[in-house]
């Protein structure tokens, strides 16, 4: 009892520890990621003149001197339409300080816009897609101008390509390499988060595949990692990181599958901790296939401009909320029904705070339409996954460690009273165990009864360390060609026996066929003695009687057995007697 | 017939997809900005000259200037053309050196000196030129002056074009080296705050630290060679110094790592390649924070470590591989100890690999390392990442494996096969447990009338049936008890986790119902621990006696019921 306290006392020291490593990293990263720009950067927030222009009433309406922030109440609108157009001029009067690469660091949602500087235009963003009225992304963009910019003006004339509320922020005027090095600093954590996630999640999901067969609950694996890929990728999309690495038009297009991928994948993910019998009660499928369908109509109503992946948003939303829903109803059954052990549960609660976050989002998401900044950035999101992964890893690293200590618990306690010591197989009492297993049902089985033959000889003429080593090699290609869930029993010196639940004639004929080639193999590689068995095999419908006794069945293949190694004796004498004559 | 069998399709396509998309997204350019007209690389046309000599080249890819020195001047110089309005900068690498550039005989730009009046060594550094339109068809001259022995070979590549557009045109090459770098770096992290976790609970397997600062060590190395953190965080100095030192512990990592594993030979040797490179380690830090020697200064040193000791690790993991195959395939953990030694024997070679190349590069063949690329270390480090992560997913299929023969076993121990409740070894484990915890049951012992007559008269078969019907009916209606176990042929017993007496008793009778309709018959009797202080043997003798008083009872019941019957026919016999 002592020491079961001690190790729990173990438990929550260590995880009290690396808690707090985790901290302080994250503390120590916070702190070393502090970036003093050499250069100033100024935000232009104040002073802009701005004529707007409804496409639905035809009607102009322009302002002067306006503070970006009160845009909306200045031009007395609630909202913007698809096709409207906005012009933002600004003149260089009050900075025009000598800069290195001077740039405007400037976004605009779902807009198309040219920029003008004195009248020539300098940069065009997305201006083709207004016409086709293809999806435009929203990104951060750098628009270099000239270095002698004091007292110009620059404009900026936008085309809205969906009904939005249109979120202003406000253009940064400074040096770009400062700049983007500002914003590199800002998000050096969900940077670092979003690789590992995605790649952690590639790598996982391909070893869960090479692996499938081997490993049961890789289904599990499998889906889990494809979350943490979106995670990563969300993370990435949430704080704008993908124009470092790709084109700028494809960000806000991932972004947004990521996002809407979340819940069926995260439903998935429960699906495979219910219970399997669970299932059809809770309504997993159609709840799974009805995600997946609203899931593919989103992207195909986008993929053909019809309607994109923006306007789903509030949807989604509320589509998100039913399914957190569900899944409290689920967690709740769960815990009520106590279907689950210790790790699902864990596993399945992680879920659950990893989906709550997205109703923060949801908030953070509705707040915006009324703030006008976007410097709150949570870290919460980032945060949530890297727990996931971590917690993901950590699984598996106990396991690791704990096969040893369970492996030798089983070889200490139960192991040792139903195996063979020295050929590691059943022994005698496990297989008559297992005959009494057969004797309770009605289904059909084969058993299998080998006998090597000239052991007794092996172990007169080489000894008994050769012996052992014939029987040793012998029952290792046994279990290869007859793995679990066959069991191959020693079940005297030189008697083995395998029973099976494959009645296939052939192929256990095939199979024998097999052990045969692997042992001539085996003979191959030592010269010293031959090795060879006899074996016969019955079934258990080979008997009319419904209530056959399995110990029958095994005593009529033990005498087909006999029957096969007299006539081997017959042969063999035969040519050592033709031997002799030569 | 032959079913059609999804799984097996569907697995190898699942996995072709992933890898192809993987490396359509790293390895093309389809993700990238097409920027290649927009950024000019600048190769020819220039006057190169090393320490006021001209040189015979004009052209920046193919000049042959040798190994640079502490102290060696290269010029070059050129005319500017071509600017157009977007052109705001002119971009080049430069490896430990100080830079001058002068626009029509005016100085725009230096770099570097101040680290030189520190004696700080020089990092490698991505310089950005500012440009402006009117430089167009002004001369400009770039001076580069060597601040260390031997500290590069060639020129990098000088381009023109836009900064943001530039750097992002360098980034977007390097998604492999972001993708891998950041993966090692943070799984290697979190191995080495897990390693606390499992060292402390588990076992003493040291090599999970070993793992951890391999991987750490190996991602910081991809990120910095690659100048991740120059690009993206301007952080040249520790970016370059970090690079150096994380290349100098490398050797000890896997020596240590070859000394501390279970099953690798050459223990004495690892140990005493282990004590010269920790060593060497230590110097290199000391000295370079002590600004005696930069840590630069010892490549050589750990190049000619590497290439001695990788051989020597190299050939001692194959020879334990080999080791493992001969002994039984069937011990715990060997499989996946050979997956992750073959993994780490492919980092080495091809870490030996990259290292033969870049000393060649560098001293040999023209333009060496200023342009060279490891790329067979990152190939390294994806196969020891993936060994090192099919070793876990080896263990987890070991853990969950035994756990499942566990189970099996424990069936086969403790389950009763006739009735598949409880056999009696478990029903006296049960009852030994309960005693330990502190709190409180109820037992009922239950006793099925008449199985001996039926086995008599109808046989075993119709006992058995009896006997399975019963156990059916009883795990229905007790799925609330802690174990319903047979202690004996006809005798039963079930445990519930509370004191409840009258609800058990509801249960009970419920049950006696429901097998009445069926035809059976029970006997029983119930006890709380209260009635036997918690001592549940006496508690389980309590109800076994009320068991034993109500079996009295039914017994004369069926024996005046048969009077009955036998009056009842010999009346009959008689009036016949």
């Amino acid at each position: 009892m002592t020491s079961e306290a001690l190790k729990k006392l173990n438990i929550t020291a260590a995880s009290i520890i690396c808690t707090l490593l985790l901290l302080i990293s994250i503390i120590i990263i916070k702190i070393c990621s502090k970036y003093t720009p050499q250069s100033n950067i100024y935000t232009l927030d104040e002073s802009w003149n701005i004529t707007y222009t409804s496409k639905i009433t035809g009607e102009t309406t322009s302002c002067e001197d306006i503070n970006l922030e009160n845009i909306k109440d200045e031009l007395d609108v609630t909202g913007f339409a698809k096709g409207d157009t906005l012009t933002f001029s600004y003149e260089f009067s009050r900075y025009g300080e000598a800069i290195d690469f001077p740039c405007i660091y400037v976004k605009f949602d779902y807009c198309a816009f040219y920029v003008n500087l004195d009248g020539e235009t300098i940069y065009e963003y997305a201006t083709d897609k207004i016409s086709t009225g293809e999806f435009v992304a929203c990104n951060y963009i750098i628009i270099p101008i000239t270095s002698n910019y004091k007292g110009k003006t620059i404009e900026f004339k936008l085309t809205l390509t969906e009904n939005t509320d249109l979120v202003i922020n406000a253009p940064l005027l400074g040096s770009s390499n400062e700049i983007t090095y500002v914003f590199a600093y800002k998000n050096i954590f969900p940077f670092i988060t979003g690789c590992f996630m995605i790649t952690f999640g590639t790598v996982f999901a391909l070893l869960s595949l090479v692996m499938f067969k081997k490993l049961p609950g890789m289904m599990l694996q499998l889906k889990t990692s494809v979350l943490s890929v979106l995670i990563g990728v969300r993370i990435w999309g949430y704080y704008e990181l993908f124009p470092i690495i790709i084109k700028n038009e494809y960000s806000t297009t991932i972004n947004f599958i990521a996002l809407y991928l979340f819940v069926p994948v995260t439903m998935m993910i429960i699906r495979e901790i219910l219970p399997k019998d669970e299932e059809k009660k809770l309504f997993c499928t159609p709840v799974e296939i009805f995600d997946f369908v609203a899931f593919f109509a989103a992207c195909i109503l986008h993929f053909t401009n019809i309607i994109h992946f923006n306007r789903f948003l509030i949807c989604f939303y509320v589509f998100t909320i039913v399914n957190i829903g569900i899944m409290v109803f689920y967690f709740v059954y769960c815990v009520k029904q106590k279907i689950l052990n210790k790790y699902k549960m864990m596993h399945f609660s992680g879920l659950m705070i990893m989906s709550s976050l997205l109703i923060i989002d949801a908030i953070y998401y509705i707040t915006m339409r009324f703030v006008y900044s976007t410097s709150t950035t949570t870290y919460l999101f980032p945060a949530g996954g890297f727990l996931y992964s971590g917690f993901i890893i950590l699984n598996y690293l106990i396991n690791t460690t704990r096969a040893y200590a369970s492996a030798k618990e089983n070889d200490n306690l139960v192991t040792l009273a139903y195996k063979d010591g020295l050929t590691n197989l059943s022994n005698k009492a496990m297989f008559d165990r297992i005959l009494e297993v057969f004797d309770l049902h009605d289904d059909d089985y084969c058993i299998i009864s080998i006998d090597l033959n000239e052991l007794k000889e092996i172990n007169d003429t080489y000894g008994h360390n050769a012996g052992d080593t014939f029987i040793e090699n012998f029952a290792s290609l046994l279990t290869d060609v007859f793995p679990a869930p066959d069991y191959c029993c020693r079940v005297g010196g030189d008697e083995f026996s395998v029973t099976t639940a494959n009645v296939n004639e052939t192929d256990i004929l095939n199979k024998i066929e097999k052990l045969n080639e692997l042992t001539k193999a085996l003979n191959e590689k030592n010269s010293e003695y031959k090795l060879s068995f006899a074996y016969g095999y019955a079934f258990k419908h080979e008997f009319d009687s419904e209530r056959v006794r399995s110990s029958s069945v095994y005593m009529a293949a033990d005498s087909r057995m006999y029957e096969l190694k007299n006539l081997q004796h017959k042969i063999i004498n035969k040519r050592r007697k033709s031997t002799d004559k030569n | 017939m032959k079913t059609f069998n999804i799984k097996k399709w569907i697995i190898p396509v699942l996995i072709s997809l992933i890898v192809i998309s993987t490396l359509f997204f790293l390895g093309t350019s389809y993700f990238n900005d097409d920027l290649s007209e927009k950024i000019i690389v600048l190769d020819d046309g220039w006057v190169i000259s090393l320490n006021d000599e001209v040189t015979s080249y004009t052209s920046i890819s193919s000049a042959d200037i040798g190994v640079v020195n502490d102290s060696d001047v290269i010029t070059l110089s050129t005319t500017l053309t071509n600017l157009t309005n977007t052109t705001d900068c002119l971009s080049f690498r430069t490896i430990l050196a100080k830079v001058k550039v002068y626009v029509s005989g005016s100085l725009v730009y230096t770099y570097g000196y101040d680290y030189d009046e520190e004696n700080l060594m020089l990092p490698k550094h991505y310089n950005y030129i500012p440009l402006t339109k009117s430089y167009e068809g002004k001369e400009i001259v770039i001076e580069i002056e060597a601040t260390e022995d031997s500290a590069f070979n060639g020129i990098s590549k000088i381009s023109m074009g836009n900064l943001s557009e530039i750097k992002k045109n360098l980034l977007q090459t390097k998604k492999i080296p972001i993708f891998l770098g950041f993966f090692l770096c943070v799984f290697g992290f979190t191995l080495f705050i897990l390693s606390g976790y499992v060292l402390i609970n588990e076992n003493k397997d040291f090599t999970i630290i070993f793992d951890a600062i391999i991987s750490l060590c190996l991602g910081i190395y991809i990120l910095c060679y690659n100048d991740i953190f120059q690009l993206l965080f301007s952080a040249d100095y520790i970016s370059t110094v970090i690079e150096y030192f994380s290349l100098y512990i490398l050797p000890a990592a896997f020596v240590g790592y070859m000394f501390i594993a279970k099953h690798t030979v050459g223990k004495k040797v690892t140990l005493s390649l282990f004590t010269i490179d920790i060593l060497f380690f230590f110097t290199t830090l000391i000295l370079h924070s002590l600004k005696i020697l930069h840590v630069n200064s010892f490549v050589t040193w750990a190049h000619i470590l590497l290439l001695i000791e990788s051989p020597i690790v190299i050939g001692f993991l194959i020879y334990s591989i080999f080791k493992l195959n001969r002994q039984s395939s069937y011990a715990n953990g060997i499989a996946s100890l050979k997956v992750l030694f073959s993994g780490l024997v492919a980092l080495l070679t091809f870490a030996l690999m990259d290292l033969i190349n870049f000393n060649i590069s560098k001293y040999s063949i023209i333009n060496g390392d200023s342009n060279t690329n490891i790329n067979f270390v990152i190939i390294g480090a994806v196969f020891f990442v993936t060994s090192l992560l099919v070793n876990y997913f080896y263990y987890s299929i070991d853990y969950l494996n035994s756990e499942k023969v566990k189970t099996s076993l424990e069936t086969l121990a403790y389950n009763d096969y006739l009735t598949n409740v409880a056999n009696r070894t478990k029903c006296e484990k049960t009852l030994a447990e309960l005693n330990k915890a502190d709190s409180d049951y109820t037992i009922i012992s239950i006793d099925v009338d008449k199985l001996k007559e039926t086995n008599d008269s109808l046989g075993h078969t119709a006992g058995d049936k009896l006997l399975s019907d019963f156990s059916q009916e009883t795990i229905s209606v007790f799925s609330n008890a802690k174990l319903i176990g047979r202690m004996g042929g006809d005798e039963f017993i079930i445990i519930l986790n509370n004191d409840d007496f009258s609800g058990a008793k509801k249960q009970i009778e419920i049950l006696e119902d429901n097998l009445k309709k069926k035809g059976i018959y029970i006997s029983y009797g119930l006890a709380t621990s209260k009635e036997a202080l918690r001592n549940s043997s006496q508690v389980y003798m309590i109800a076994d006696k009320k068991m034993y008083a109500m079996k009295l009872l039914h017994h004369r019941k069926y024996s005046d019921q048969r009077q009955a019957i036998n009056k009842q026919q010999e009346g009959g016999f008689y009036n016949d």
